[in-house]
């Protein structure tokens, strides 16, 4: 085992594949990179494989789940190819995740203290004395009040935001170099998720964890990421800064995202833009635009495959007409 | 929890009363003159018979009889047998106990069985072994216990002519009274693991499910470990219950393979006592039976709340 080197990627990915049971691919072709105390936003709508993402970077997939990829490097572990003890070597010490529901995620019948402990005494990272104090150091690090008293308590005596304080407590426990956060705020009261979103970007800032944020909340990548990734059908669609992605769309997917949300000056429902219809099967397995069927302005041509091809400096989009689309506009009216 | 503990004990006193009145009404709803039953003679002289009824005071109203078999009952008078010349209370002394020794033996070893199977069934679900889990699981079930209390005794009988029959009292030896039901508890159990196996396979197998169970393979925990740390205590909440109605049921339910292997239990006496219309036993076995069931539950429903976390904080 070599020293972890802080310039070392938090998570490295490429031509990841992902489908169940030998049916067309959920994800594919998709290459990520995290870096060290970065924060990688994967937005898109139900469906379109960002989860599964997640998941298969934990190596948390169920048995059904197909893996294909080029490369997939959790800090410096090679994980390609790598089974249940190799993974558990990785889950919790090298990488961990904080999950959507809060309410589920935590085991009824422990004391939350010894679920934060149990990450360091499954690792030997710490002797039981040792990991409980290490488990109450953790609790003050998120800001649980009274952590002695929290610390014995069982899940059920805690509100929601509390209770992903102490998610998030157990995934930082062992000072993980990859924090996976699969929609950590949405089952939350929206005065929560501000709060668990800055806990999640103090937490990297002073541990230096880069993290894998997945939403498909807007606002939520807008406020925290450092860069995003747009996610349809499986396929990465456009990658940029956040404030340019969003500002400055160059997908008309992403273009359509950003229209759709409301605002105030969206005062009636009818005034929302939707995108017509959802993802199908089908668009999973053309080889050209998957967005076409969706798209507003879809021509013939996008049937030709299409790749991912920078617009900006650091700022790419998978849509051959990106250039001479004039996309701002649709969006413009939000902004 | 005070309140949860009330509320438990109170429902508890609540049955065993509808109890008592239940097994009292039952028994005089019965067909047969227990003062006929009594005298045992054909052609009896009424005024003998009236004088019978007036001495087990079957002239009384109904609620003066129940009164008073209840007063005698809570101080452990139960009275005394119509066909036996002995106190009842003398009678469920001598058989309760066995019974009892009987279904804690067959529901450890039930348990013993049950148990791991069902867990080692639910972890290699899909496996071999699983299929032989459930398929010898199924078989127990389908099979009745006398019939392989039967057949246990001839190839016994045919081969290794193992002492299997009969029953050595506790007070005689400890370790000789456990080995003379420990075959008869063995062929209950089976049904009973059956049961357990089948049961704790599907509430394992709900646990592995839960997202708690991901939680912790996300820290590392290795799948050994999740299944002791984190499953199993979440599965055993609901198979305390049917472990709980299984051992009640085992008390009163075992009469046949008392009667295969001349175990003198709760099973045979009511049987005796219901041939022989032998009212105040009948009513004292039934209300000790179900007082079991009731006693038991309670006992489960005082388990909860030292298992699950949840139920101690409603």
């Amino acid at each position: 085992m070599t020293a972890t080197i802080a310039t070392t990627d938090a998570l490295a990915v490429e031509d990841l594949t992902i489908s169940y049971g030998g049916g067309t691919p959920v994800v594919s072709g998709v290459d990520l990179r995290v870096g060290p105390g970065e924060i990688l936003g994967v937005i898109g709508e139900s469906g379109c494989g960002k989860s599964s993402i997640g998941f298969a970077v934990l190596g948390l997939l169920p048995a059904s789940a197909r893996v294909d990829a080029d490369r997939l490097d959790v800090g410096e572990h090679g994980m390609l190819g790598a089974d249940e003890s190799d993974w558990n070597q990785v889950r919790g010490r090298v990488a961990s995740m904080v999950f959507q529901e809060p309410m589920s995620a935590l085991n009824p019948c422990m004391r939350v203290g010894a679920q934060i402990a149990e990450v360091l005494l499954v690792h030997g990272l710490a002797d039981k004395k040792a990991a409980h104090a290490r488990a109450l150091d953790l609790l003050r690090l998120v800001q649980v009040p009274e952590p002695e008293l929290r610390a014995k308590q069982f899940p059920h005596q805690m509100s929601g935001g509390m209770r992903q304080r102490i998610v998030i407590a157990m995934a930082m426990a062992a000072n993980p170099q990859l924090l996976v956060a699969d929609e950590p705020t949405t089952a939350l009261d929206v005065t929560v998720q501000a709060q668990i979103l800055d806990l999640i970007d103090r937490m990297r800032r002073e541990t230096g964890a880069g993290v894998l944020l997945i939403s498909h909340d807007l606002g939520v990548i807008a406020q925290t990421c450092d860069r995003v990734v747009v996610m349809y059908a499986g396929e990465i669609v456009e990658e940029g800064v956040p404030t340019e992605v969003l500002a400055n769309p160059s997908h008309p997917y992403t273009a359509a995202l950003v229209a759709s949300i409301p605002t105030t000056s969206t005062a009636a429902r009818e005034d929302l833009p939707m995108i017509p219809g959802g993802v199908r099967d089908a668009d999973r397995e053309t080889s050209g635009c998957r967005f076409a069927a969706r798209c507003a302005f879809a021509v013939e041509a996008c049937a030709s495959p299409q790749a991912l091809v920078e617009v900006e400096p650091a700022h790419t989009a998978r849509c051959w007409r990106s250039v001479e689309l004039d996309l701002t506009a649709l969006s413009e009216v939000k902004a | 929890m005070a309140k949860y503990l009330a509320k438990r004990l109170g429902s508890a006193l609540l049955v065993l009363f509808a109890l008592s009145l239940l097994s009292f009404g039952m028994v005089r709803m019965m067909p047969g003159d227990p003062a006929l039953q009594y005298l045992n003679i054909e052609n009896p002289d009424p005024n003998q018979l009236a004088e019978i009824r007036a001495e087990l005071g079957l002239d009384a109203p109904w609620y003066t009889q129940y009164l008073e078999w209840a007063g005698g009952v809570l101080t452990g008078d139960f009275g005394s047998s119509l066909t036996k010349s002995q106190e009842i209370g003398t009678m469920l002394g001598d058989r309760f106990p066995v019974s009892l020794q009987l279904a804690i033996i067959a529901v450890i070893v039930g348990l013993l069985i049950g148990l791991p199977s069902g867990v080692v069934s639910a972890v290699r679900q899909g496996t071999p072994l699983d299929a032989l889990i459930r398929g010898g699981s199924f078989v127990s079930l389908s099979v009745p216990a006398f019939a392989i209390g039967a057949v246990v005794i001839m190839l016994n009988a045919l081969t290794l002519k193992l002492p299997l029959i009969g029953f050595t009292p506790w007070e005689v030896s400890p370790l000789g009274s456990i080995l003379s039901l420990l075959a008869p508890a063995l062929i209950l159990s089976l049904a009973m693991s059956a049961v357990i196996s089948r049961y704790s396979r599907g509430t394992v197998l709900d646990t592995l499910s839960q997202d708690y169970i991901r939680t912790a393979r996300s820290k590392g925990v290795p799948t050994g470990r999740i299944v002791r740390g984190h499953a199993l205590r979440n599965a055993l909440i609901p198979v305390t219950t049917v472990v709980g109605i299984q051992l009640a049921a085992l008390i009163g339910g075992t009469v046949v393979i008392e009667n295969v292997f001349a175990i003198p239990g709760m099973g045979s006496m009511l049987i005796e006592a219901i041939n022989s219309s032998d009212y105040p036993t009948i009513q004292a076995c039934v209300l000790v039976l179900g007082a079991c069931f009731v006693l038991i539950n309670l006992v489960v429903d005082l388990l909860y709340p030292v298992i699950d976390p949840r139920v101690r904080a409603s």
